[in-house]
């Protein structure tokens, strides 16, 4: 039981561990008027020898042939853009939007179902299902991911489409 | 490509015989598996941006759209630039204006106004639609409609979700409709015993049925079901007193004004249509009482009279019992066996709970001595059948109006409708034995004869449907119905109220149940929202089935 729990709470905390990004994230209908770069988690796997990844996230400022920038939007002083070699990337999540979950819905539909008597039996299993299911749909179509893209069309979602400007170092970008 | 959830899990594969086999524990830590899954797999969304290289491609695309887009033009030092929709283009002399903003490479606002830069400095044009993503609230609607439906199904009819005891339906046409709970209060044994419901229903045949269901987690045992056929004039009904004596009667009369705590709530007691007048609970204390003054036009009536009353029990009652049994946990055969073993427990049962919630007490309004004196009371457990029954009335001179108080305890009682009528004499009821019995479709004399065996009982199991046919002797002759059942019932223990076992709170429940009424007055009242709210926030005015006031 105690496994169980510890279990699920894992799974639960890895899965709204997304939730903590939300806030560096504009509306939908901002999407148009953004003049800065997509919000990017990366994952890089820095030894060949390790299954071990490091995470890093921010602001998509370019990509390039062999690399791809991006800047921590997290830190409190002006952030440095960092170069992740693109054969490094296990992984990314590239956020558009805040996604319009409705996590209440899970507790909210499925405690609604003390109303259905002796049916609650099958219809809260039911709600709690499809409400976990509508939430996990959207908030996975909130994002791409490398299955949707390739690294090369990420480049399409950076502050700088074409990569970083002549002229410019990754010293002089915040 | 994931177009919708359903592509991506096959949730129609959990029907809820599947699900009744899943326990909540595993459906959670599936839940949040699938949420999991979920959140990797699928495909995102389909982004709108749109970049050009040459202005000549945006253009075109400008020149089909029926609304000029904003345009962001990347230059090559890395500067943006962001024109709202009224740019414009000049292709000769190569330079686009505007009105927008200008940003730096690093985002910081340059200039802002009408703008001018030449095509040439221009690394790539970007022009965007709306980013449409999924909405998590969309989805559920249906599911929204299913539950809402499920709630109004189990409030309409709590006996199918929420269960009790017996119930009896007469068959009118193609439409069934609750008539009778049967034993309301025999939840053990050594609680048999007889009950007596109006069907509100008469005849002129040879014959009648009635339908008999299990449709709680209970087991039933039916000692005897009784058609009770009373004798009755074309112009005449019978009405029965809670001491089941039978009068005839031809003349009632609708109250000329009701009030409940000052307001009026007459129009919920003229019809017999279970448009009701209800009140919710007291949240400081459930044992809180209220009343109802009835004042009747009593010139035509100078002879034996009583007032009728349809009424019916709230959920109130289903709660403590349900409450009671979830406090006794794993120990619930213990504390039944006790039952039937210790009377003084039975009554304390009966009598502590009961005696603090007290009854729907009749009182009549005397003139000369300007007081309210006691007629007598109603009481039958159950939230199901609406109840008919008369309390006979002191005799009144025919110059005074008649009023009456109804005592009772709020949130407790709903009253479908009240009448003054006359009475015309006495009668006595045919008691008649089922003819036919069929269980669940089938002619089954086994269960025939359990049921006229007075050392037998008939055993009922959740989802049995049993057809009662009774012959009547006279065909031409008109009879009221009323129906007589007997019997005990074990309801089942569920699962989730294992998990609540509170022996403390039982023995306060039993022993100081007024201390018991007030504390759990609060989570009475959370319970009572959810069933009331979700009721009348999505009640269609013409199916009315009651009134709810706070």
């Amino acid at each position: 039981m105690k496994t169980r729990i510890i279990i699920s709470l894992a799974l639960l905390s890895f899965l709204l561990g997304g939730c903590s990004y939300y806030k560096h994230l504009e509306d939908e209908s901002e999407f148009n008027k953004s003049t800065k770069g997509s919000f990017i988690r990366v994952w890089v796997n820095l030894d060949e020898n390790s299954f071990e990844t490091k995470e890093y996230h921010g602001e998509l400022i370019a990509v390039d042939s062999t690399q791809l920038y991006i800047i921590a939007v997290e830190t409190e002083v002006d952030s440095v853009c960092t170069a992740l070699s693109k054969s490094n990337i296990e992984s990314f999540n590239l956020y558009y939007a805040k996604p319009n979950t409705a996590f209440w819905s899970i507790p909210v539909f499925t405690g609604f179902t003390i109303t259905h008597g002796v049916f609650l039996i099958a219809t809260a299993p039911l709600n709690l299902l499809v409400t976990s299911l509508t939430q996990g749909h959207v908030l996975r179509a909130s994002r791409s991911q490398e299955s949707d893209l390739n690294l090369d069309e990420l480049a399409t979602f950076a502050r700088y489409p074409r990569g970083i400007p002549a002229g410019l170092t990754i010293e002089d970008i915040h | 490509m994931c177009k919708s959830i359903m592509e991506c899990e096959n949730i129609d594969s959990f029907t809820p015989q599947t699900i009744n086999i899943v326990t909540m524990r595993k459906v959670i830590t599936i839940s949040i598996l699938l949420l999991g899954i979920l959140n990797q797999s699928c495909k995102g969304p389909a982004v709108p941006r749109f970049q050009y290289e040459k202005a000549g491609d945006f253009i075109k695309k400008t020149n089909i759209a029926k609304e000029r887009p904003d345009l962001k033009a990347h230059l090559k030092g890395g500067d943006l630039v962001f024109l709202f929709n009224n740019w414009q283009i000049d292709t000769v002399a190569g330079f686009i204006t505007g009105e927008g903003q200008r940003f730096d490479y690093n985002r910081r606002i340059r200039k802002e106004g009408d703008l001018k830069f030449s095509m040439d400095s221009v690394l790539i044009y970007e022009m965007n639609e709306d980013l449409e993503l999924a909405d998590g609230m969309m989805a559920l609607f249906p599911l929204a409609i299913v539950n809402v439906a499920v709630t109004l199904a189990c409030i309409t009819n709590p006996k199918a979700c929420f269960g009790s005891c017996p119930t009896f339906y007469t068959e009118d046409g193609n439409v069934f409709e609750a008539k009778g709970e049967g034993f309301s209060n025999a939840i053990a044994p050594s609680l048999e015993y007889g009950d007596v419901d109006d069907l509100k229903t008469s005849t002129r045949s040879d014959n009648f049925k009635i339908i008999m269901k299990n449709e709680a987690q209970e087991t039933h045992c039916l000692k005897a079901v009784e058609l009770w056929a009373l004798p009755i004039d074309d112009d005449q009904n019978a009405l029965m007193t809670r001491d089941k004596d039978f009068f005839s009667s031809s003349s009632q009369i609708a109250p000329i004004s009701a009030y409940a705590d000052g307001k009026d709530v007459l129009n919920t007691l003229l019809e017999s249509d279970r448009n009701e007048y209800f009140s919710a609970a007291d949240a400081e204390n459930l044992a809180s009482k209220e009343e109802l003054i009835l004042e009747f036009e009593a010139s035509e009536l100078n002879q034996e009279q009583a007032l009728v009353l349809d009424f019916r029990q709230s959920l109130m009652t289903t709660y403590f019992i349900y409450s009671a049994m979830a406090y006794m946990g794993d120990e619930v055969s213990d504390v039944f066996a006790k039952i039937e073993r210790e009377k003084d427990l039975y009554s304390k049962l009966d009598n502590g709970l009961k005696s603090e919630l007290g009854e729907l007490e009749v009182y009549l309004w005397n003139e000369e001595l300007k007081e309210w004196q006691l007629q007598g009371a109603l009481y039958e457990t159950g939230p199901i059948a609406v109840n008919r029954q008369i309390v006979p009335l002191q005799k009144m001179s025919s110059s005074q109006s008649v009023k009456v108080k109804l005592l009772m305890n709020k949130g407790l009682w709903r009253l479908d409708y009240a009448a003054l009528a006359k009475l015309d004499q006495k009668i006595e009821p045919l008691k008649l034995q089922p003819s036919q019995l069929k269980k669940n479709g089938s002619a089954h004399l086994f269960a025939k004869q359990q049921l006229l065996n007075a050392d037998q009982h008939l055993i009922s199991l959740p989802g049995d449907f049993f057809e009662l046919e009774y012959d009547l002797p006279d065909a031409n002759q008109k009879y009221a119905l009323h129906l007589y059942s007997k019997g005990y019932y074990m309801e089942w223990m569920r699962n989730e109220w294992l998990g609540d076992k509170n022996l403390l709170k039982l023995n306060q429940m039993m022993n100081h149940p007024r201390r018991y009424l007030k504390r759990e007055a609060e989570a009475y009242k959370e319970y009572e929202l959810v069933m009331e709210e979700v009721f009348w926030s999505s009640q269609i005015e013409s199916k009315k089935v009651s009134s709810y006031e706070n």
